[in-house]
Formats: structure tokens, sequence, C-alpha cells
């Protein structure tokens, strides 16, 4: 589930799908915003695979679980380095 | 007929001659040798206490008798039980039917080979009985046989098979059907994931994987790529782990059985296609799903090299 497999391709993956978060992260965005801007991305791929809103929630998950995002006043931005 | 028509009935055939045993297999005989001799040849049954006389069917032209021996697929063979029942059915047939029987055959469906005590026993029978002659009918003759009925004959023993065509346009639908159908009330979580791994070209060689499997294997390369692609798009990311899990499991049973490569093959298709006639589109759909679990190594073993590296 979280990395890529026979199975799974790169952009399914739950890292795959927590990079493509972290490329929409430029500024400071909500969950909703953060889906649209997201599935507008895979839209654009070559070889786009469909993600469901849960798989898009565990990957803002595991990357809240990594440190890697912080949330604060319902805004996602990538975790300052500590 | 086609080579790809004839490799599919030749699988079918072999899943045919696994599934059936006792009357099953003397009636699927019994079809097959009217198909191919008409009323020349007269299948016989039991009478009450009078029995069959040793004999499941007889050809008139030739003075054949015949005895059907359908073991069941999983239950081991005891050589002792055959043995024996060569000895008693032919001393029946030859007592009570001497006036008709030229000939005595032995049918079985004994896929791994027949002992060699059995062997040991037609030769001996052969020897001792001058006046008679004695064959050996086991699944490379029924095949040889049942192969060389017209096209008519063949879809109405063995069902229809898929065309050329039919296997390069294969309905992405029957592998949803099919992937829905292994995964339906199975509720755990799939396997961890696994670094992506590609199955060594050697792997056919590896696993002694020949004859008419090797080439539809082979053959549905092409098509594997289709359920890679499905899987790839399937709404739930899951499905192919899911999917892998079930067979993983299934081949690592099969295998501790020590079943030879071409009956794991041919139990793992029957499991996915299920018992009974099966449409010729889902023929194509189950020996991609086949080939699909195959390339991605969770059927049968890689080198173990690679794995290791």
């Amino acid at each position: 589930m979280i990395l890529p497999g026979k199975h799974l391709s790169p952009h399914r993956a739950i890292v795959g799908v927590g990079a493509e978060i972290l490329a929409q992260l430029d500024r400071p965005r909500d969950v909703s915003e953060l889906w649209e801007r997201v599935r507008a991305s895979r839209a654009t791929l070559q070889q786009a695979s469909p993600i469901s809103f849960d798989w898009f929630v565990l990957a803002l998950t595991f990357l809240y679980a990594i440190k890697a995002i912080d949330e604060s006043g319902g805004l996602m931005r990538p975790a300052e380095p500590a | 007929m086609t080579s790809h028509q004839r490799m599919q009935w030749q699988t079918s055939l072999e899943l045919r001659l696994r599934r059936v045993h006792g009357d099953s297999f003397q009636e699927f005989f019994a079809d097959v040798m009217e198909r191919l001799h008409g009323t020349d040849f007269l299948p016989a049954r039991a009478m009450g206490s009078l029995g069959d006389k040793g004999c499941d069917g007889y050809l008139r032209g030739s003075g054949q008798v015949f005895q059907c021996y359908g073991k069941r697929h999983d239950t081991p063979l005891n050589t002792t039980t055959v043995v024996n029942k060569i000895k008693d059915d032919y001393a029946t047939a030859a007592s009570k039917l001497p006036a008709i029987m030229k000939e005595w055959h032995f049918v079985h469906n004994l896929f791994d080979g027949i002992p060699v005590d059995v062997i040991e026993l037609i030769e001996a029978l052969g020897r001792q009985h001058s006046d008679h002659r004695f064959g050996l009918i086991g699944p490379a003759s029924f095949s040889d046989r049942v192969l060389g009925l017209p096209e008519n004959d063949l879809v109405f023993l063995l069902g229809p098979v898929a065309s050329s065509e039919e296997s390069m346009n294969m309905r992405v639908e029957e592998v949803a059907t099919l992937m829905a159908g292994v995964i339906k009330g199975m509720d755990e979580t799939p396997f961890a994931d696994a670094r992506p791994n590609q199955p060594p070209v050697n792997k056919l060689e590896l696993n002694r994987i020949e004859g008419h499997w090797r080439r539809i294997l082979i053959g549905a390369g092409g098509n594997a790529s289709v359920v890679a692609s499905y899987v790839d798009q399937h709404p739930d990311p899951e499905l192919g782990k899911r999917v892998a899990k079930v067979f993983s499991r299934r081949y690592a049973e099969l295998d501790t059985e020590n079943l030879p490569p071409y009956a794991i093959l041919t139990t793992l298709y029957e499991d996915i296609t299920g018992i009974g006639s099966v449409p010729p589109e889902r023929q194509v759909a189950a020996q991609a799903l086949l080939a699909y679990l195959f390339e991605a190594c969770d059927i049968f073993k890689d080198d173990p090299s690679k794995a290791a590296a």
C-alpha cells in the first residue's frame, strides 16, 4: 500500500500520491483545494490511474504521520525541517 | 481446426479427464467412442445382479472390450488396487464374453503415468492369453481420439473454445468478472508491499512448464498486459494484491501436494473458470489472468538468484 509493488504502480502507492500532494503545497491549502489540484494534476499524466478520496486522505494522513506536513486552521502546509 | 483451437480443446479435455471419475469417466469415454464409431460402439451397463460382465463398452467391428478406470484426481493411486482390478475384470470378461471378445483394453485417466506393475501385468496377460490382444488407453490416447473428431463433436463433448481473433480481442469485462469472483467473500488484508520484480525469462524452464500450458502462457502474454492495465485502473488500488494473495496461497497448497506443473496450472485455471462449460471469452480472460499472475511471480517459483537479489 505505501510502497509501489508488482500490483501497485508508483502513481497509486501512498508515497507516490504523497509526493503529488507535496508538489501542490507551494502555499497553504485546505483539503478540498488540495484534492482538486491533485486530481487535476493526475488527469494530465499519460498513465493516469484513478484514486479515490479515501486513498487521497490516506496519503495525507501518511504525510502527517511522518511529519512531512503540518495543519493549522484547516490549512495544510509543508512541515518546517526539525 | 486451428492450432490455437486445438490447444484450447486440449486444455478443456485435460480439465474434463481430471474432473471425471468412476461412472462419469465411463460415460465420457462412451460419449467419445459413440462419436468416433457411431453404432459400432456399444456402451455397456451393469444390469442388476448380472453385473457388466467385465465390459464397460464394446466395439463390434474389432471385438474390442473396454474396461474403464477413472481415478479421482485428488486421491492417491493404489497400485495393488489397480492391478487387482485389471486381473479381476479381464478374468470376468474372458469367462463371460468368450464368444465376442477378441481384444481387451484398459481405459484410464492416470495423468502422471501408470505404475510399472500395470505394464508388466498387461504384458504378462498378453503372453498368457495369446488369443486376446491387450491395450492401455490413457490420456494421450484419449487426446488423439478426441482431437481427431470433427469440430461439432468437439463442441458437444468439450464445449466451445476461443478463436485466435477472440483471444486477440479479449473483453476486459470478463477479467473484471473473474477478479471480482476471486475476491468475493474475501475480507483479509492484502500482502505487504513488495519491491517491483520482473520475472526471469527462464521461469518456464525453471518450473518445467511444457506442452500446451507453455504455449498458452506465452500466447496469453499479450493479454496479461491488459490485465495489468485493468488492475492499475481499478478504483481499488489493492485489487491486484488481493487477487495475488488468493493465488499465491492456492499455488503454495498445490505445490505442497507435489503436483506436476501442468496439474497445478489446470487446477488454478479451473479455480478461475469454475466447473462446467466455459464460454470462449471467459477462457481467454482466465488464461490472461494466469499469465499475468505468472509474469508477476505470484504463482510458480522465481529464479532463486533473482529473488535473493
